[in-house]
Formats: structure tokens, sequence, C-alpha cells
């Protein structure tokens, strides 16, 4: 039961600190996070399989970590509010050109993140071109931009 | 300065320390984040927000940032090991035991005994190394024998000295024992954090 109980035990609680953390895509991770993850990967290890270093232990582990991730996605499938919990919700940061600076801060996220956004996926050249800018589940900023009409620029 | 996302506190950003910060927001009990400071938008973006979810996140997350400075600080203080809360010495006369009252499984802990020149023995309940393996005692003991339910480890000696069990705890959980060094008992409490 040991392997199955220790799996368990790293799985969850990187759960619960990666979700409280905060959102973060993969694409926005600088390179500090990536020696962060790198880090955390290696403390895990000893933590994952003890002193078994057996072939069996090893299969044991990746197969109840598989299994809960499974079970998880079946779970957020079924449900909402589990889904909610475990991906997070999207939040509008920028509304008609104007940053929320209440939503954004606490989305941890600053004009610049949003302006690169803007930059890299439509080309924008300034805030007052979006028309909305949005923190999705998976970290990613959305940029919705005003259509060609109604461009105030 | 934003919509009172932290009204009456000085922002970060504007020269406000982080540990400031976060003192500020722990002595006035929960943080100051509402759902009234959330800014209310009408949008045609087909999405739900869930405003009381996030405040409920953001909440977490400054719970998170000060459980995260209360386990560096019990850290460094010992609660895990090798620290003024966990380092425990008990005196009698002419012997005494130095150990820490908390170990981590599979992590190296020391029990230290002192002991007098007159009775250079150390006795320890046999029970107490299926909690701990023991990997050495320094220096090595003249003799060591098995005395009913007791290991029994005697040091040549003619003066004090101190004598070091190195050892491995192989189980987690509390443990208390008694330790007999130089006639004198002592007991032995302690726990391996998993």
């Amino acid at each position: 039961m040991d392997p199955v109980f220790r799996a368990l035990a790293v799985y969850f609680f990187l759960l619960l600190v990666f979700r409280i953390i905060g959102k973060r895509s993969l694409s926005q991770i600088t390179s500090f996070d990536f020696l962060l993850l790198l880090i955390v990967g290696e403390a895990t290890q000893q933590a994952l399989l003890g002193q078994d270093y057996s072939i069996t232990n090893a299969l044991l582990v990746i197969m109840v970590l598989v299994g809960v991730d499974y079970l998880l996605a079946m779970l957020k499938e079924r449900s909402r509010a589990v889904e909610r919990i475990l991906e997070g919700a999207p939040l509008i940061v920028v509304a008609n050109g104007k940053v929320l600076e209440t939503r954004i801060k606490r989305a941890g996220l600053d004009e610049d993140d949003v302006l690169k956004a803007a930059r890299l996926k439509h080309g924008l050249e300034r805030m007052e071109q979006i028309k909305y800018a949005i923190q999705e589940r998976d970290g990613n900023i959305s940029i919705i931009p005003y259509s060609t009409e109604r461009d105030p620029a | 300065m934003p919509a009172a996302v932290f009204r009456g506190y000085p922002p970060m950003a504007s020269g406000g320390s982080g540990c400031y910060f976060l003192m500020k927001s722990w002595q006035c009990g929960w943080p100051k984040v509402a759902l009234k400071d959330i800014e209310t938008i009408k949008h045609s973006v087909e999405l739900k927000e869930f405003h009381k979810f996030h405040v409920w996140i953001w909440r977490l997350q400054y719970l998170f940032m000060a459980l995260v400075v209360v386990t560096a600080i019990l850290t460094v203080a010992g609660l895990f090991g090798d620290g003024w809360m966990s380092r425990t010495q008990i005196v009698d006369d002419d012997a005494a035991v130095v150990y820490q009252r908390f170990a981590r499984y599979g992590n190296d802990t020391v029990l230290e005994t002192r002991l007098s020149g007159n009775n250079a023995s150390v006795e320890v309940p046999l029970e107490y190394f299926e909690r701990f393996r023991l990997d050495s005692v320094v220096p090595e003991p003249r003799e060591q024998r098995v005395r009913g339910n007791r290991i029994v480890f005697e040091f040549s000696t003619g003066e004090a000295m101190t004598a070091r069990f190195h050892l491995v705890p192989r189980r987690s959980g509390a443990s208390e024992t008694t330790i007999v060094v130089g006639g004198a008992s002592f007991p032995v409490a302690q726990f391996t954090w998993p």
C-alpha cells in the first residue's frame, strides 16, 4: 500500500499547491519557473519512490498517478463544480480598452502581459484597441479586439 | 491605487514591502478582498466568471502564503528537526541525554549520551531499535550485550565522555522510551515525520 499512499499524497499536494499559487500557462513560464519545476520534480522523486527503486514500485506509482488523473478527469466531466475547482474559471481583465485594476492584479497579471498577448495574437498596438482581454482557465490570455469599423484608432 | 482592493494599506507598488503588506493583512484578520471589490462590468462575451469563486481562490492564496511563511519559520525553529524546538537536553547529575524531539523518516538523527567515568554504560530498550535503525555508535562500545529487553552498551573510559548513537528512523509517528545512562533513567519522547 505504501507506493499508493505516497503517490496519492504527492499528487494531491502538488495539485493543491499549483492550483492555489495561480494560473500560468506553459507558454508563459519564465526560465525561473522552469528551474522551479525541475527542482520540484527532483524533490518529489525521492518522496514518490522512497528507498524502493524496483521496476514494480515505479510501475505502481505510475499506475496510481495516471489512475487518479483519469478519475479526476471523469469527475470534471460529470460535475461543473469539480471542474471549476480543479481548473478555475475565466476572468475578464480588460473591458472596452480599460484595465480592470482589481481583477488584473488579483489574477497575477499586469498591463504588459495583456499588451504582449495583444501584439502576439492580433498585432494590436494599444490598450484602447482591445475590447476584452480574458484570463482563461489554463492561464492563457485571450484577446478580443474591436472590430475594424469600431476601432477607436 | 486600484479600486479599493487593499483599502487602508499601502499597495506594494507604492513602496510598501511585501512583509509589511502581509503583516498588516494578517493583523486585520481576513484579507481585504471582497466580492464588492471586483469591478462590475456588462460584457457581451459568452462566459461565466464566477466572481465568488475567484474571491475564494484569492483568499486561499493569502492563507497559503501565510502558511508558507509560518512553515518556513517553524522549520528554522526545528519543528521538522535540528532546531531549538527540537533539541532536547535532559541532565541528571553526572549523566545527560541530548536528542532531537523531531526527526524525519529515513533521515539521520543523533542521540547523544554524556557519561561520567564511574559508570560508562548505556541501556536502550530493544523496541527502540524497531523504530530507529542503529547506524553506528561513536566511540565504539567496549562491550555490547542483551540484558532482558534491553541492549547494554559498555564503554571503556575512566573519565567523562560523550557517546553518540547515529540513528535512522524507520517508522513514522510518536515514540516514547526510557534510556538508562550511567544508572540514571531518562525519558526520550520523539516524533518522526513521514
